[in-house]
């Protein structure tokens, strides 16, 4: 049904245990490294799952980190005030998040470009002040610290490198599973329907199902992601859902490439790693943030990955 | 290109990446022997920049001020800088590399109580000192943490004495509460809300607004209908400067009151003469003839040519905070200093600076009237007694009933 | 409800609405002739209205003099970016459709205009610093007393004379002059437009300097009336979009007509629905229209 091949899904697989023992060493570089690369994985798995909404489907959105915060509120209240097992949190927390996204999928099935981007953007602000005044639920816009870490059996994921190689190895499970769902019959689907709708809706193609289903798949993933990053960082607050924090994974997905799921993960590591190496320069770095962010889209609108794409390609003559 | 190989590619990518950044980021000297790195987060960036510039300036002179006379126990200090934007993540990324990369010994910050809280728990699991000398959620010294202190009035403290002082004098039988809807907006308006019922005062309007915004005449209207006798807001600066100016626009001459967040000179020249009448807390007043807080004044004005807020004063008692308590510890051992700075009493900007069991210092909460002194706006101290400069006007005389 | 609140939020709704009709009618031509969804829009309300203080502090005088003077600077740096980024993309991506036309077009203009408006609030923070300011004009303490307890400030009339003038210019000029049909001609059908004889690059810059303009003049009128700081901006581009998604993209009208249904909603929803759900009223109303006429109220891509 999904239409992959048992063969591809072994060889990409491979890729994905390789990438897992070259990036095992990296604790050994301290905890501050092993933070932000920790922070990369958690918006690696956003981004790319965004992904599947804009580079696969053709669907902007610009309220992305709204699922991101229902994933994490969700986990949260579900085991503080429920004693929820947190693992069982997080995947409440993806459902509840991708019930979100078919709430927002279905009335923007007919709105495309800058339409569905600025609904995107008010259903992100809807979300941020829900979170706010609905303080009996979510405990208001203070946030709710002392969030419970996620039990580990043996190793205890308060410490930064135990928590790494559990984020490591969930991130690339998320990655192989969007990676798959792009390869099956249904990423075809919903790619036919980014190149041409009416060509797609011709053929027979439920348009308004995929739409949705694309919703539904992308911001199930976001609030996983949500989730791990509230049992990490372990205090949320409704800052979590600002349009800036959207704008900033919308940026990664793009910046690094979209409609690839790989350059999604570069974009969120150059981002992050950007913010830090410009923090010294305080009040200028969004100076130069700002300039790089319309460089790149200027002259490489395929992003990052395209460009090293590009510069393979020449290398090879 | 098939994607696998792409894949490939990625991940080599993205590997080599953050090799390169890691071998760079590592490159960070260590502390020299003879010095000891204090770090200063602050919202430099963003819509709160105004505030993090006067927490900046009050930590620089600060550290030029303790290494001008030799520094804590020989020891000089570093002053590391990061900009959180008042963002939680970006605020964690920076005190992890404060810690990690820097290896600081304390930590001064922050403004957002949000972001304070954010950082909390990464601090203290690495037994650093937290010296909070902006955020004020009461929160952040209730939790048990024994290497947090805040060097600034809290929020319950601040708006329990704020609704007393209004009660007692302004004698009102009805209020209206407007505030910002953050978690200072609604902290404030809880506590003042309850006290005052609990006074019997009628609460006839409870109004929120969202950051950002600039017109507050839907707010302001409803209270205006309403008819309050005096009218709380909890806002900032820029807030609270619109908020007067639109009130007189649609004709609301009522007793405003807020809360701390708008002790500064930029906030009197924001709002010129509609902030007249207006009563209000504040924790430091640069009008101040106490000796300590002339000195601070007149170094910071030498420093920057500005007047000081509120929050530099915060931050410069913080830093003294620290300096005293080392020195009373006569080591850098965290637990020893974390020990004696509960016990040391200091003149500091703000007044004398003594610490509870929590760590939540004890400062004097003044409440004062801008008034019109020889044609100039100035903040006259009412309350307490032994600090007051003039008697409350009532809004029918500055403005006719 | 006391008639009076009711009389009174309408006729500040309405005034209200005057100003978001004219930062959205320039953010919905930019859309509607170049298909351009500029999010940096508000950097240059913000600029206008900081440039109206650094001539202020030059050359002394009165904000409302100096507007015009600012507003043509913005609309120049207008044309100077259009130049500098974008006009390079039209020519490349002219004639761009379906997928195509979304990455390399919607998106990539999306993503370089965040860009461009995170490097201009920077810009700004570092030039003027961060603390807010407040430009005083001579009208500025004038309330006007009407009966029943109502008054309203000179300076926001003044505001909101400035911008229905300003709109009933360019609809006029859009209306009856030559390069206004050329406008709207190259909105309609660009490769028709450039058929014809219109050089259509020259129509953008001249669209990017009114839109750029238009927001500056917004951004110091208003100067007088609140204070200014960089991310003022910020603050108003949202609910421009959300101004000119309701009227619909592209259609000046229906901008001007959003602008202030959008303020007059606002004002009523504060009194009905609580004034913490005020900024969600927008947001609602544009939903509901875009749910029922996805091309908004006035529809269709006609200027």
């Amino acid at each position: 049904m999904l239409g992959i091949t048992k063969d591809v899904a072994l060889r990409v697989a491979r890729y994905y245990a390789l990438a897992f023992i070259l990036l095992s060493p990296l604790p050994l570089a301290g905890d501050y490294i092993t933070h932000l690369a920790i922070m990369i994985m958690l918006y690696s798995i956003t981004a790319a799952s965004l992904d599947i909404l804009v580079g696969y489907t053709g669907r902007l959105s610009l309220g992305h980190a709204a699922f991101y915060a229902v994933g994490a509120y969700t986990s949260t209240l579900l085991s503080m005030n429920a004693g929820v097992n947190p693992w069982i949190g997080i995947l409440v927390g993806g459902i509840l998040a991708s019930l979100f996204g078919l709430v927002l999928g279905i009335p923007s099935l007919k709105l495309r470009g800058p339409y569905l981007a600025i609904s995107t953007l008010g259903f992100g602000v809807i979300v941020q002040l829900m979170l706010i005044n609905l303080d009996w639920l979510t405990r208001g816009p203070i946030g709710i610290p002392g969030i419970p870490p996620l039990p580990g059996g043996p190793l205890d994921l308060r410490s930064k490198s135990s928590f790494y190689y559990i984020a490591l190895l969930l991130t690339l499970v998320i990655v192989y599973a969007l990676h798959m769902i792009s390869r099956s019959r249904i990423g075809k689907i919903l790619m036919s329907i980014r190149e041409d709708e009416d060509a797609a809706l011709s053929v027979g193609v439920n348009v308004p199902l995929f739409k949705v289903l694309a919703f539904i798949i992308s911001t199930f993933f976001a609030g996983l992601a949500g989730g791990l990053y509230a049992h990490y960082i372990r205090y949320i607050s409704p800052a979590m859902s600002a349009l800036s924090e959207s704008i900033n994974i919308l940026s990664m997905t793009i910046i690094g490439g979209f409609g690839t799921l790989v350059g999604p993960l570069m974009g969120a590591a150059l981002l992050t790693i950007l913010q830090e190496i410009l923090r010294p320069y305080l009040e200028y770095r969004y100076l130069i943030y700002g300039a790089l962010i319309v460089i790149v889209m200027k002259f490489f609108p395929s992003g990052i990955y395209g460009l090293v794409q590009s510069l393979l390609r020449r290398m090879r003559g | 290109m098939p994607a696998s190989r792409g894949l490939l590619i990625g991940i080599v990518a993205v590997v080599v990446v953050i090799a390169v950044v890691a071998a760079f980021l590592l490159m960070t000297q260590p502390a020299a022997g003879g010095t000891v790195k204090i770090g200063l987060i602050a919202p430099l960036t963003g819509s709160l920049a105004e505030h993090g510039l006067d927490m900046k300036q009050a930590a620089i002179l600060a550290v030029e001020e303790i290494n001008s006379k030799g520094g804590i126990l020989g020891k000089r200090i570093e002053l590391v800088i990061e900009d959180t934007a008042c963002k939680a993540d970006l605020a964690t990324a920076a005190v992890q590399k404060m810690i990690t990369q820097d290896n600081v010994y304390a930590v001064v910050g922050e403004y957002c109580s949000t972001v304070t809280l954010a950082v909390q728990p990464t601090l203290m699991e690495n037994k650093k000192l937290l010296l909070v000398p902006v955020s004020v959620a009461t929160k952040i010294t209730e939790q048990g943490y024994k290497y947090t202190f805040r060097s600034c009035a809290n929020q319950w403290m601040q708006t329990t004495q704020h609704a007393d002082f209004v009660y007692e004098h302004l004698k009102p039988r009805t209020a209206a509460m407007l505030g910002i809807n953050d978690d200072y907006g609604r902290e404030g308006l809880k506590i003042w809300g309850d006290r005052m019922k609990e006074k019997g005062v009628r609460i006839v309007a409870e109004e929120y607004f969202d950051a950002g915004t600039t017109d507050f005449t839907p707010q302001l209207s409803k209270i205006k209908a309403a008819n309050p006798d005096v009218i709380f807001v909890v806002a900032n600066i820029r807030d609270a400067a619109n908020i007067l100016k639109q009130a007189h626009e649609i004709g609301l001459y009522k007793q405003f009151t807020m809360l701390g967040g708008v002790t500064s000179e930029e906030f009197l020249q924001l709002a010129g003469n509609d902030a007249l009448g207006l009563v209000h807390v504040s924790y430091f007043e640069p009008t101040s003839k106490r000796p300590a807080a002339q000195e601070f004044v007149q170094k910071f004005v030498q420093k920057w040519n500005r007047t000081p807020a509120m929050y530099a004063a915060g931050v410069w008692d913080a830093f003294m905070t620290l300096k005293y308590g080392v020195e009373k510890a006569g080591t850098w051992d965290v637990d020893k200093v974390a020990e004696a700075i509960r016990t040391v009493r200091f003149e500091g900007a703000q007044g004398t600076i003594y610490y509870d069991e929590k760590g939540q210092a004890q400062t004097k909460v003044l409440l004062v009237q801008v008034q019109k002194v020889d044609g100039k706006l100035k903040r006259v101290i009412l309350y307490p007694e032994s600090d007051k400069e003039g008697e409350y006007i009532p809004p029918e005389r500055i403005w006719g009933s | 409800m006391q008639p009076m609140l009711f009389l009174e939020q309408t006729i500040l709704g309405l005034m209200m609405g005057g100003i978001y009709a004219s930062v959205g009618v320039g953010l919905t031509m930019i859309f509607g002739v170049m298909r351009l969804s500029n999010f940096a829009h508000g950097e240059f309300y913000m600029l206008g209205a900081f440039l109206i203080y650094t001539l202020v502090n030059a050359l002394g005088g009165d904000p409302y003099v100096l507007a015009p003077i600012s507003a043509v600077a913005v609309g120049l740096i207008g044309i100077a970016l259009n130049k500098l980024i974008f006009l390079s993309l039209y020519k490349e991506l002219r004639g761009a459709k379906g997928a195509a036309a979304f990455f390399f077009q919607d998106l990539r203009f999306i993503m370089l205009t965040i860009g461009l408006s995170i490097l201009l609030v920077d810009l700004a923070l570092v030039l003027w610093g961060p603390i807010p300011i407040s430009i005083p004009s001579v009208f500025t303490a004038h309330i006007i007393k009407l009966p029943g307890g109502l008054s309203f400030s000179l300076a926001r009339i003044i505001a909101f004379v400035v911008a229905m003038v300003s709109l009933i210019v360019l609809y006029t000029f859009l209306m009856t002059t030559k390069t206004g049909k050329a406008i709207r001609a190259t909105s309609q059908n660009p490769s028709a437009a450039a058929l014809v004889g219109i050089n259509t690059y020259k129509i953008y810059d001249i669209t990017m300097f009114i839109s750029t303009a238009l927001a500056a003049l917004a951004g110091g009128i208003l100067g007088p009336i609140y204070n200014i700081y960089p991310t003022m901006g910020l603050d108003v581009v949202a609910k421009a979009f959300v101004v000119v998604i309701t009227g619909g993209m592209g259609n000046v009208v229906g901008s001007m007509l959003a602008g202030f249904l959008i303020g007059l909603a606002e004002g009523w929803g504060g009194l009905i629905f609580g004034t913490e759900y005020r900024q969600v009223v927008a947001f609602v109303i544009m939903i509901l229209v875009l749910w029922f006429r996805p091309q908004g109220i006035l529809g269709g891509r006609k200027s």
